[in-house]
């Protein structure tokens, strides 16, 4: 079975406007997958691993995942499973 | 769930006024300095820096220990160097809620700078900053949530 890829429902400057006050980790997961999209939780990571050295402290694989999840349900992006 | 209270004190200032003249700045300056993720992703950035070298200053002047639980690093960071007048950390289903009311930071509540729109809370990336340090090495990322509004909420998953 392949992984899931996620896409945007919304343009990448469309959701930063809205995410404006959203932590720098959320913003970069968003613009990666709805600039960028269809892209797996792994590309996601590979993508977020500049702002890991940024900041000097570990994203891992669940903290992406919670987020995603997050604006799934908000409707910002969806799963194609 | 535990609230800590801290009062102002003019003769401590110092810091807080950099804090909210690098949250007035960085909004100011977001055009010319092309912030990728406008004055709050900067200010998230700069501000997880800030908060693990108080915790090495914590650590440095033995206020607190290596190891120390969430709620004592907290409440020390409050005592130190008073983010908010009024600050509650709520636990449930091991989700840490972090709810500042009356903050002491706010370049907009407190500086009194029309922040256009943005945003540049240095709350949650002080906390994350500090929490992650005092864990210890490779520290995950914790989840933050920012709701800002008359009271700001903060979420983070803190769980180990």
């Amino acid at each position: 079975m392949s992984s899931p890829t996620y896409s945007g429902l919304i343009s990448a400057e469309e959701a930063l406007e809205r995410e404006k006050s959203a932590f720098i980790l959320d913003k970069a997961i968003l613009r990666a997958i709805c600039e960028e999209g269809p892209l797996t939780l792994e590309d996601i990571r590979i993508r977020t691993l500049p702002l890991e050295a940024a900041i000097g402290v570990k994203i891992d694989l669940p903290t992406l995942q919670e987020i995603i999840n997050k604006y799934i349900k908000q409707g910002l992006i969806w799963e194609n499973k | 769930m535990a609230r800590f209270f801290s009062r102002k004190d003019p003769s401590k200032n110092y810091l807080n006024k950099a804090i909210i003249g690098l949250g007035a700045g960085l909004v100011k300056s977001r055009k010319i300095l092309n912030l990728s993720f406008g004055p709050q992703g900067a200010m998230d950035i700069l501000s997880i820096w800030i908060g693990q070298e108080l915790a090495k200053e914590l650590l440095t002047q033995k206020k607190v220990k290596a190891g120390a639980s969430e709620h004592e690093l907290i409440s020390k960071l409050l005592d130190e160097i008073r983010l908010a007048e009024d600050l509650t950390f709520e636990e449930v289903e091991g989700k840490s809620t972090i709810t500042i009311q009356n903050c002491l930071v706010c370049p907009k509540r407190v500086g009194g700078y029309d922040l256009e729109g943005e945003t540049a809370c240095p709350v949650g990336g002080i906390l994350m900053g500090a929490l992650t340090y005092i864990k210890g090495e490779s520290p995950s990322l914790p989840n933050i949530n920012l709701k800002p509004g008359e009271y700001c909420r903060i979420s983070m998953d803190i769980t180990p």
